[in-house]
C-alpha cells in the first residue's frame, strides 16, 4: 500500500519536475525547436530564416509554399495539447485572441516557453519580429527585415498622410453584414491611408451593421475584401447587394473595390503589398 | 363578456396598426408619421408617369421605406403571426402546454438543411432558403417515419419530435465545428434569426401558406375544441382524431418550416403568444387565434425594433432579443395572474 501512495505522489509531482527543468534550461538558449500556433507568426520566422525550426503550426499556415509542409497540431477549434508537448519545442509562439484562451492557459500552466503575439498595428509586426530575432539568434536578419518594413510603411503612410478625408465602409462580411469597429487591426490600416472608417464609434471591434446605416452614413468608398476560400456565391453575393443603391456616393461614382483580403488580414511584411492596393483604390475617390 | 370581447378586438387591432407604423418610423434614419403615411399613400412611386402629386419626401427615404423597412416589417409580422397560431394550434391537439412549432425538431432539420446549404454544397447551386425548408419538411417526415404507429399516442409522438429534433441537431453541430470561422458566424447568425434580408418575393409563400392555415384552423375549430377537451369526448362525437390531429400537425410543420427557411430559429414566441393571448380572451379557439395574430404579429415588430435600435449602428439577432423579452414578458403574465388566483 505505501509503495502504492509513494507511486501515486510521484506520478503527480511528475509534471512539476518537467516544468522546473524546462525554465532552468529556456532562459537564455537559442531556440531549436519551434511550434508557431499562428500563421503570421510561421510566416515572419521564415522571413528572418528561422522557417526550417518549426516543428509543428496549424491549419492556414499557407505562405511561404514551404509552411505547408509543416506538421498540423490544430485549428481554430482548439490546439493538440499532447502533440504540442510530445514534440518537446522549446519555443511556442501562441497567439492571443486567435488561439483558445483555454489552451494557451494550458500550455501555460504545463511550463512551456511561451511566446504571445497579439498585433494591433503595423508597427506591431517589428516588434514581433525583434522579438523573434532575440529568441532565434538571428537579430541581423530581423532587424533587415524591420527596417525594410518600416522604410516601405513610412513612405505609403507620408503619401497619404496629407491629403483629403476619405469616408470608407470596410464590408469584412457580407452575411450578416459586418463591419469594422475601433480598435482592429483594419482599422489601423485604413487610418494609415487616411481613411475614414465610418464604423469608428461602434460599440464592438466587428459590429454587424444594417444597410440602413449604411445609406445614412454615405461612405465614399466602399471596401469588400476577398478570400481564396469564398466559393462563387459568396463572390458575387458580397457587391451585388450594393447595386441597387445607387444613392450612396461610392455605389454612385464607382468606387465599390474589390481587394485580396489574404493579404490585408495577414500581420506580416506581406500587409504592405495589400496596404498599397487599398490606398490606391481610396485614393481614387480624391482624385475624382 | 361579448363587450368585453369587441373592445379587446378593437385595442389589439389598433396596437397592430400603431405597430406597423412605428416600426416604420423607428430606424437608423429618423422620419416622422407624416413622412411615413405620405410615401405610403400620396407619394407614386412611379415618378416617370408624369402625374404631379404632391410628395415632399426624399426619394432616398422612399426607398429605404419601400425596399428595407416594409419587406423586414411584414416579414416580423408574418413570423410573429405565423408562429403564435401554430403553436396555439400544436398546444390544443396535443393537449400539452409546453408545445410550440419546434416541437418535431424543424429547426434543428431546418438548421441543418442551411447548415449543409452554406458549408457542403458551397457552390451555390442550393440556396440557404430552399435547404433550410427541405430541412423542416424532412424532420418533419423523419419523425413521422420513425415514430410509426407510435404518432396515434400523444406522448410518443411528443417524444419522438424531441428525439429527431436531438437526432438532428447533433449533426448541425458536427457540420458547424468543421467549417471554417465565417461560414460558422454566418450560420450561428443565421440560426439566431433575422429579418433584414428579406425582399418583397420573400414574402410570398409564408403570406400564403399562414392564410390558407388560418382559415383551415378556422374551419376545423369546434373539432380542434373537442380534441383539446379529450380524445375519448371527441370520439364519441364522431371526430376522426387521429386523422385531424395528423392533419393539422402537418400544417403547423409546413407554415413553420416555410418561416423558418425564411427568417431563421426564433424561438418561445410560438410557446408564450398562445398562452397570453388564453390569459386574455379565454380558450374559445377562434378569438385565441385572433390574438394569437394581432399581439404576436405585433410583439415580433417591436423585437425587430428593439433589434435594430438597441445599440447604434448595430443589429442584434432577433431570435436573442425575442427570448430576453418574451420570458421577462411571461413572468410578468405568469405572476399577475398568481395574484389574481
Amino acid at each position: 500500500m505505501k509503495k502504492i501512495v509513494i507511486l501515486f505522489i510521484g506520478l503527480i509531482l511528475l509534471p512539476f519536475c518537467h516544468l522546473s527543468q524546462g525554465k532552468d534550461d529556456g532562459e537564455n538558449k537559442i531556440a531549436q525547436r519551434i511550434i508557431a500556433l499562428a500563421p503570421h507568426s510561421v510566416e515572419l520566422l521564415y522571413a528572418i530564416g528561422a522557417g526550417d525550426r518549426i516543428v509543428a503550426t496549424t491549419e492556414y499556415a499557407d505562405y511561404p509554399k514551404a509552411a505547408l509542409k509543416i506538421p498540423r497540431v490544430g485549428n481554430a477549434n482548439g490546439i493538440q495539447i499532447e502533440r504540442v508537448i510530445e514534440l518537446k519545442p522549446d519555443l511556442v509562439i501562441v497567439w492571443q485572441g486567435g488561439n483558445k484562451s483555454a489552451d494557451i492557459q494550458k500550455l501555460k500552466s504545463l511550463g512551456v516557453n511561451l511566446l504571445s503575439t497579439q498585433p494591433f498595428k503595423i508597427s506591431d509586426i517589428s516588434k514581433e519580429l525583434r522579438q523573434l530575432g532575440k529568441l532565434t539568434g538571428l537579430e541581423q536578419q530581423a532587424n533587415k527585415v524591420i527596417e525594410e518594413v518600416e522604410k516601405r510603411y513610412k513612405e505609403i503612410t507620408n503619401k497619404y498622410k496629407s491629403r483629403s478625408k476619405v469616408k470608407t465602409f470596410y464590408q469584412l462580411w457580407h452575411d450578416p453584414l459586418t463591419s469594422i469597429g475601433p480598435d482592429s487591426w483594419l482599422e489601423s490600416l485604413l487610418n494609415d491611408c487616411n481613411a475614414e472608417n465610418i464604423f469608428k464609434d461602434a460599440f464592438s471591434s466587428y459590429p454587424v451593421v444594417s444597410i440602413e446605416s449604411v445609406l445614412v452614413k454615405n461612405p465614399q468608398a466602399i471596401i469588400i475584401p476577398h478570400h481564396s476560400g469564398d466559393n462563387d456565391l459568396q463572390a458575387t453575393e458580397k457587391t451585388r447587394i450594393w447595386k441597387k443603391w445607387s444613392e450612396i456616393s461610392a455605389v454612385k461614382n464607382g468606387h465599390v473595390s474589390v481587394i485580396n483580403g489574404d493579404l490585408l488580414h495577414r500581420f506580416t511584411p506581406r500587409v504592405l503589398d495589400g496596404l498599397q492596393t487599398l490606398c490606391e483604390d481610396i485614393d481614387k475617390v480624391r482624385r475624382k | 363578456m361579448k363587450f368585453k370581447y369587441s373592445f379587446i378586438t378593437i385595442f389589439s387591432l389598433i396596437l397592430l396598426i400603431f405597430s406597423l407604423l412605428a416600426a416604420t418610423v423607428i430606424g437608423s434614419v429618423d422620419l416622422t408619421f407624416g413622412q411615413v403615411f405620405e410615401t405610403l399613400f400620396i407619394c407614386n412611386e412611379n415618378q416617370n408617369s408624369g402625374i404631379q402629386n404632391s410628395c415632399s419626401v426624399d426619394p432616398v427615404y422612399q426607398k429605404i421605406i419601400w425596399e428595407i423597412r416594409l419587406p423586414r416589417i411584414l416579414m416580423a409580422f408574418l413570423t410573429g403571426a405565423g408562429l403564435s397560431i401554430t403553436g396555439a394550434i400544436l398546444q390544443s391537439v396535443t393537449r400539452n402546454p409546453l408545445a410550440d412549432p419546434y416541437l418535431f425538431g424543424i429547426s434543428s432539420g431546418a438548421a441543418l438543411g442551411a447548415v449543409l446549404a452554406i458549408s457542403v454544397f458551397s457552390s451555390g447551386i442550393i440556396s440557404v432558403t430552399f435547404g433550410a425548408l427541405s430541412g423542416g419538411i424532412f424532420s418533419v417526415i423523419l419523425m413521422l417515419t420513425l415514430a410509426g404507429r407510435a404518432v396515434l399516442q400523444v406522448e410518443r409522438l411528443l417524444l419522438s419530435g424531441v428525439a429527431v429534433s436531438f437526432m438532428l441537431g447533433a449533426f448541425t453541430s458536427l457540420i458547424i465545428y468543421y467549417s471554417d470561422p465565417d461560414t460558422a458566424s454566418t450560420l450561428l447568425f443565421w440560426m439566431m434569426g433575422s429579418f433584414s434580408n428579406s425582399q418583397w418575393q420573400d414574402l410570398l409563400l409564408p403570406a400564403i401558406s399562414i392564410t390558407i392555415g388560418f382559415i383551415l384552423f378556422l374551419i376545423y375549430r369546434s373539432w380542434i375544441g373537442a380534441i383539446q377537451a379529450g380524445d375519448e369526448g371527441a370520439f364519441t362525437l364522431g371526430i376522426p382524431v387521429n386523422q385531424l390531429r395528423l392533419m393539422m400537425l402537418i400544417i403547423c410543420s409546413v407554415i413553420t418550416a416555410i418561416l423558418v427557411a425564411q427568417v431563421g430559429g426564433i424561438g418561445f414566441v410560438g410557446l408564450m403568444i398562445p398562452h397570453i393571448s388564453r390569459y386574455i380572451v379565454g380558450s374559445t379557439l377562434h378569438k385565441v387565434l385572433f390574438m394569437c395574430v394581432t399581439i404576436g404579429g405585433s410583439f415580433m415588430l417591436w423585437v425587430d425594433v428593439v433589434a435594430h435600435s438597441l445599440i447604434p449602428d448595430q443589429v442584434l439577432p432577433v431570435g436573442i432579443v425575442t427570448a430576453a423579452i418574451g420570458s421577462l414578458f411571461f413572468f410578468l403574465i405568469l405572476k399577475s395572474r398568481g395574484r389574481a388566483l
